[in-house]
């Protein structure tokens, strides 16, 4: 921590960055995002097992996006939107200052007792994009060319077709369109979100059962590919639908069909961004 | 009428005018003759107008109180609703929720007064209301002037009107177009007005504020710009009078959307002096 | 009158009768981890184990969307229909913070302009509320005037006597009628636990002064403290729906060629469009602009308007929050600023 702190006063008082977005305590168990711009705020930096937040979510936002260099902590899962960001032009490599945090885990803020499921599969446990890493390296618990496999996933899968329907009709009726799961989302930067658009009205903005399923379908298709399994959707969801369940269930498609998986790669678009000619083409039937 | 507040009267429309490519007025009347005969308004109020299918808009009522069994709407096409307006035909139906709002002081603070009358482009619309109010109860005022100006010709509403203004001699009207404006390709044959933007035609123009009520209206830096030009003529701040636009939905002050502040522009509004609006917050 | 208890067991029973009757029940129900406040279906799982449901009773009075009117397209024109408002509602289970909010609810819809909607089903509804045995930090309702054991805007208060069940504290003509009607589900006695009740006015202190809270918003539109107050807030609409209070909407069509209908659905200031003019124009473009208008909506302009402020200090919104703003944090550094408490 003293790390980060010692660090963070450096960038600020050399005016490295101009903006400094990380985490501070609430309490011994919870912890919020916080803006610095002074130097004797960098006491304020904390990191621990309760930084769940993806504070990348916030480059994309309009005043951040003015400030000329911005300096994020952030740990393996939001470095890899960070990556994704950079990739879809979002904001210029230079911009950003990563103050990369090692990560041995989050506690899930549904059940603090336990270690979020994301990090049970995390490959980035030691920043795999940073200008500075800060903790101490540690022990990988999986390999980058292992694929992304979620058991939540494979014991969903065992349900029939009529039921998983069943279930998702049922869980996206709850929806109240608060947008809670966009807003949180760091790769949800549309300037005009589809559902704000009314000419046509592709989406029924009512929190019926109908509007529900089109909106959460909408917005986890124009996820696929570019989901880096943060979690932040499912977390931050009043109603608790399990948003990370349909994402996961697609981030394993997009491995299976593409071999690709999100947010790794600066080189690498994701795969429904883009198009080679010598795409598959075997779902054309 | 029913006790739903959000029920619409069905309106009929009895003529179409094109005013510019994406400016059209509707001359709307009550299918129920009852309806027509209890409807009231005053100056300055506005409604909101419904393409059934599409949703609902908010436009003033361009037409003057003193006419009875119409009201007559003028809007430009941007979205939804505005679209499907302009598809419709004489004869289709119009729902109509209304009239809203305040109204401007005329009998209060205009009768006897010299009346000015500024706008731009399609903000003659609720200003045009308040003229050919005053010029049907003509001999309560005493000079009324009109300072009118548009980007371009092409973009100048109520044209007819204008050449009836201009003609009649209890009216001092200066029409002005931007520099450039009036070339052949927006249908200008010729331009006997003013050649500038309208807050300095408005200087030139001779108009003092003694004994003098002005009522502005157009886009939001036109007004910005015009407020001052006015003071600087002699026209108190408190018989300066303009209109607020924000976005609205339900126009009776539930739905949250159109306040500055504490000043509800379909409840409060949309009519103001400009000495109110100097102390609302800068969020409209 | 003779004392009147209700059980757990008689409660759900209770709850699930009324709503075999075709009357809309709603109710506190377990689902997926959390409480709400639903509609009750037969298949409902009726529970009472949570200090406070993470939604409030608000959609009971106030659907997320709800028709207003209907109409049939033809060549010859437009036909259309009125709705009306015939179903009672009862509403159980919410607290005194929720119940506080009908009368401010009541203010808005019957501002010059009666909407039917709200004020018809208010009218007809039958409110039964659960005083708080627990607060969390969050929770700031004596700040506002309000009590953990309020009975504002309630018709039958219920305070927890045992871990089974309630005694009964009817409030009004309508809470009478109601224990009269459902008498058979009322019992006149219950063993009484003493450790209740567990939580009173004095274990909820107040935090600031509501009036030095207002004349600083008055004062401060443009003050750089609303970025800092807002600066985690990235826009979405979840604590103005999780709000008692809260009540903006949208009015939209929804038709085919032949036949639509007009709804009108909850929409939030807080959302990035929610001003935004036909010219693109936008007055509140960022988020802490947006932050700003739901404080100063309600510390200021609701007391300008009605001299009530529209909150009740449930603190849903702060826990509802994913990214963690709070307004009794942000209402606290207001005061701070204003040099007051």
């Amino acid at each position: 921590m003293e790390n980060l702190q010692k660090k963070a006063k450096e960038l600020l008082s050399n005016k490295e960055v101009d903006l400094i977005i990380g985490y501070t305590s609430i309490s011994e168990q919870e912890t919020k995002p916080v803006f610095i711009k002074e130097a004797d705020e960098a006491s304020k930096l904390v990191f621990n097992a309760f930084c769940f937040n993806n504070l990348a979510t916030y480059l994309t936002r309009k005043d951040v996006k003015a400030v000329k260099k911005i300096g994020i902590v952030a740990k393996g899962c939001d470095i890899r939107a960070i990556v994704n960001l950079i990739v879809e032009n979002q904001i210029p490599r230079e911009k950003v200052y990563i103050l990369g945090m090692s990560c041995p885990g989050v506690k899930d803020p549904k059940n603090p007792s336990e270690i979020n499921s994301k990090c049970r599969v995390c490959k980035v446990q030691n920043p795999h994009l940073a200008d500075v890493i800060i903790g101490e390296k540690v022990a990988e618990s999986n390999k980058m060319d292992q694929k992304v496999h979620h058991s939540d996933v494979e014991e969903f899968n065992k349900k029939t077709r009529e039921e998983k329907w069943q279930f998702w009709t049922e869980q996206f009726s709850k929806c109240i369109r608060c947008y809670a799961c966009r807003q949180a989302c760091p790769m949800c930067y549309c300037n005009r979100c589809i559902v704000d658009l009314n000419t046509p009205q592709w989406i029924d903005t009512r929190s019926n059962p109908k509007g529900g399923l089109a909106w959460n379908l909408v917005r986890a298709y124009h996820l696929s590919g570019r989901c880096i399994d943060c979690g932040e959707c499912e977390r931050v969801c009043p109603v608790n639908i399990p948003l990370m369940l349909l994402n996961r269930t697609l981030q394993e498609e997009v491995q299976r069909s593409f071999d690709f998986e999100a947010g790794y790669d600066l080189e690498a678009s994701a795969p429904l961004t883009v198009f080679e000619k010598d795409d598959q083409e075997n779902f054309i039937r | 009428m029913s006790d739903n507040v959000y029920m619409p009267y069905l309106m009929k429309i009895s003529d179409i005018r094109d005013e510019t490519p994406d400016t059209r007025t509707y001359r709307l009347e009550f299918t129920r003759p009852e309806d027509a005969e209890k409807f009231d308004f005053k100056a300055g109020q506005f409604g909101l107008y419904s393409a059934f299918g599409g949703g609902e808009s908010t436009f003033c009522v361009a037409s003057p109180p003193t006419r009875k069994g119409y009201i007559e709407c003028t809007f430009r096409v941007m979205g939804r609703v505005t679209t499907q307006l302009r598809d419709m035909n004489i004869g289709d139906i119009v729902g109509f929720r209304g009239p809203y709002g305040n109204s401007f002081p005329i009998e209060e603070k205009f009768y006897g007064k010299n009346i000015t009358f500024i706008a731009g482009g399609i903000g003659l619309a609720p200003v045009r209301c308040v003229i050919w109010n005053i010029l049907d109860l003509r001999d309560k005022f005493k000079d009324v002037n009109i300072v009118y100006g548009a980007r371009t010709f092409q973009d100048l509403v109520y044209k007819d009107e204008i050449k009836e203004w201009e003609d009649r001699k209890d009216v001092n009207l200066v029409k002005t177009l931007d520099p450039g404006g009036d070339k052949a390709e927006y249908g200008c044959s010729g331009w006997n007005g003013k050649m500038g933007f309208v807050p300095a035609v408005l200087k030139e123009s001779g108009i003092k504020g003694d004994n003098g009520v002005a009522v502005v209206c157009g886009p939001p830096i036109m007004i910005k710009l015009t407020l001052p030009v006015l003071k600087e003529l002699g026209f108190a701040e408190e018989n300066t009078f303009t209109t607020l636009e924000n976005k609205m939905k339900c126009g009776i002050g539930k739905c949250g959307r159109c306040n500055v502040g504490s000043f509800y522009v379909c409840k409060h509004g949309p009519v103001l002096s400009a000495a109110e609006l100097a102390q609302l917050p800068d969020e409209y | 009158m003779a004392d009147l208890f209700l059980t757990h067991d008689k409660a759900k029973e209770l709850l699930k009768h009324i709503a075999s009757q075709g009357i809309e029940v709603f109710g506190p129900v377990k689902k997926d981890g959390s409480h709400l406040i639903e509609k009750i279906k037969d298949q409902s799982e009726i529970d009472f184990s949570y200090f406070i449901t993470a939604n409030s009773i608000k959609e009971a009075l106030f659907p997320r969307y709800e028709k207003i009117l209907s109409y049939k397209i033809s060549q010859e024109g437009i036909e259309v229909e009125d709705v009306s408002i015939d179903k009672s509602v009862v509403i159980f289970g919410g607290h005194p913070c929720d119940a506080a909010s009908i009368p401010l609810m009541e203010k808005i819809f019957g501002w010059d302009y009666k909407d039917k909607f709200f004020l018809e089903r208010r009218e007809k509804a039958v409110i039964l509320t659960l005083a708080c045995e627990e607060a969390d930090k969050d929770c700031f309702c004596t700040s506002l005037g309000y009590s953990p054991r309020g009975e504002i805007g309630s018709d039958i208060l219920l305070e927890r006597v045992s871990d089974q069940g309630w005694k009964l504290k009817l409030l009004s003509e309508k809470g009478k009628e109601f224990a009269k009607k459902y008498e058979t589900y009322f019992q006149s006695t219950l063993e009484v636990d003493k450790k209740y009740p567990k939580l009173s006015d004095k274990d909820i202190p107040v935090q600031f002064d509501a009036k030095i809270v207002k004349s600083w918003i008055d004062t401060h539109f443009e003050d750089p403290l609303w970025e800092k107050i807002a600066s985690n807030c990235w826009s979405c609409a979840a604590c103005t729906y999780v709000c008692p209070t809260c009540h903006c909407f949208d009015i939209t069509d929804d038709a085919t060629m032949w036949s639509g209908m007009r709804t009108k659905n909850w929409d939030a200031c807080t959302l990035p469009y929610f001003t935004l003019h036909a010219s693109q124009h936008n007055p509140r473009e960022q988020h802490f602009q947006r932050y700003r208008q739901r404080i100063n909506h309600k510390y200021s302009i609701y007391v300008n308007l009605f001299n009530a402020i529209s909150c009740t200090g449930c603190g849903r919104c702060s826990r509802a929050c994913g990214a963690k703003v709070n307004i009794l944090e942000a209402v606290k550094m207001i005061a701070s600023a204003a040099g007051g408490k």
